[in-house]
């Protein structure tokens, strides 16, 4: 029986933005926001939270199936399907020294 | 992020006559070392879905001098004890215990410009599992192909310190290089880039890995401006669209971008710019942070062509060694040696 009260959704891929790494999650809380399964999945995905100013990284979460960015707001249980694929993407910047900002 | 460590970490600060300043708790960056552990298990001919999916263990090694808790070195390694093992040496831990002593500074504890000591220490504790719901199975994507080095080696010009340590030798067709040439050259008031693609190759009679690029793909949705260049969530979606359409079965194995160092420049004296180490490739630290995040397997490599004004753009390389990101060497493949279409 499953641990969750409602709608949870069974068997989820989500990958990096390079492809090479990936988890599949057996089963993700309906209930949760997208937000907070975003969250959760950057220690699975050992992906960095912080910039080199020590500000967080923004992270959008593509749904391969309808080809689209999902809304932190989203309620997993209407965003996703199982067997689902998501890809999270970080808006992350490169540049030059510091302390010629 | 879990610790991926069955031991807690700290530093020890001490003064130069040995009374203790603080002990600080420190919670490392494992994976650029779980990373280079994986690239050995690889290299190894271990099949790449298995070893780079790994997730070994980091044991201290006790200090001959002092014992435990005081750590000389880590060593990290399979669950069952197999080989191989890596070494990491105290060197790893320099960008954070610097970090841990500013703020002993911010707190007083320690003067500006103070000398002192500082140790990692470790102690045993429980390895903590992340909350979570429901199970998860990890896997890893990086195809390795069977491709002989030498064949390679033969038609290459080496650039740069030669690359030593174990690091993957990597390969750069002339082409690629002009072509990331041009696209500077056609906005040299920002930075530009693009993301590298190509393949990890293993020599199966040397035993060797190594990466061969075969394309870069602009990142015409990147934001540039003269000191930065902006990788949204759109320029990945670009990128991974175009790698598709390729069908070549190619990997991303790094990126490049540009620093337009003549703008940065300009007000600066004839002879300070000679001196000047921008001219020659600098990798910032919102550089490393980038590469850090989305470019964090071992053999992966980050160019940055610097633009002086002086002539063609120079073109420096900058990958993982040992978990730290450092200047690397890179080879160049003479125009029509493979096909960079």
């Amino acid at each position: 029986m499953s641990q969750f009260s409602e709608s949870p959704i069974a068997l989820l891929e989500v990958s990096d933005v390079t492809g090479q790494r990936a988890v599949d999650i057996e089963e993700v809380d309906g209930e949760a926001t997208v937000g907070e399964l975003v969250d959760r999945l950057l220690a699975d995905l050992e992906l960095t939270r912080d910039d080199a100013d020590g500000r967080p990284i923004t992270y959008r979460a593509r749904l391969e199936r309808e080809g689209r960015h999902l809304h932190a707001a989203e309620r997993v249980g209407d965003a996703l399907q199982t067997g689902d694929r998501l890809v999270l993407q970080p808006n992350i910047d490169a540049g030059g020294p510091a302390d010629r900002r | 992020m879990p610790d991926g460590s069955t031991y807690a970490f700290g530093v020890a600060f001490e003064r130069l006559d040995g009374s203790p300043i603080e002990r600080v708790d420190l919670t490392p960056d494992w994976e650029p070392a779980r990373e280079r552990f994986r690239l050995l298990v690889a290299e190894r001919g271990v099949d790449p879905s298995v070893a780079f999916a790994l997730d070994p263990l980091v044991e201290p090694r006790w200090s001959r001098l002092r014992g435990a808790p005081f750590v000389s070195a880590c060593r990290l390694r399979a669950d069952d004890r197999s080989e191989p093992a890596l070494d990491l040496g105290i060197g790893y831990f320099a960008g954070p215990v610097q970090q841990l002593s500013s703020e002993l500074v911010t707190r007083g504890l320690l003067g500006e410009g103070e000398r002192y000591f500082a140790t990692l220490i470790a102690r045993p504790h429980a390895r903590v599992e992340s909350a979570r719901r429901g199970a998860l199975r990890r896997r890893a994507r990086v195809p390795i192909r069977a491709a002989s080095l030498p064949a390679l080696e033969r038609r290459a010009v080496a650039h740069d310190e030669a690359s030593d340590g174990g690091d993957p030798l990597w390969f750069v067709p002339s082409e690629l290089l002009e072509q990331a040439r041009e696209r500077v050259a056609s906005d040299r008031e920002r930075e530009t880039g693009g993301v590298l693609v190509g393949h990890l190759c293993r020599d199966p009679a040397l035993g060797r890995l190594f990466v061969l690029a075969t394309a870069q793909i602009p990142a015409l949705a990147a934001a540039g401006d003269a000191t930065s260049l902006s990788f949204t969530a759109e320029t990945w979606t670009e990128t991974r669209a175009a790698l598709d359409r390729r069908a070549r079965g190619e990997i991303m194995v790094g990126w490049w971008h540009s620093h337009p160092v003549h703008l940065w420049c300009r007000d600066c004296a004839v002879e300070c710019r000679r001196l000047c180490a921008l001219d020659r490739g600098v990798f910032s630290e919102t550089d490393r942070r980038l590469h850090r995040t989305v470019f964090p397997r071992a053999f992966t490599v980050g160019l940055v062509l610097s633009d002086a004004g002086d002539g063609p753009p120079g073109v420096a390389a900058f990958g993982w060694r040992d978990g730290l990101i450092a200047r690397r060497g890179y080879h160049t493949l003479p125009e029509g040696a493979i096909d960079v279409s």
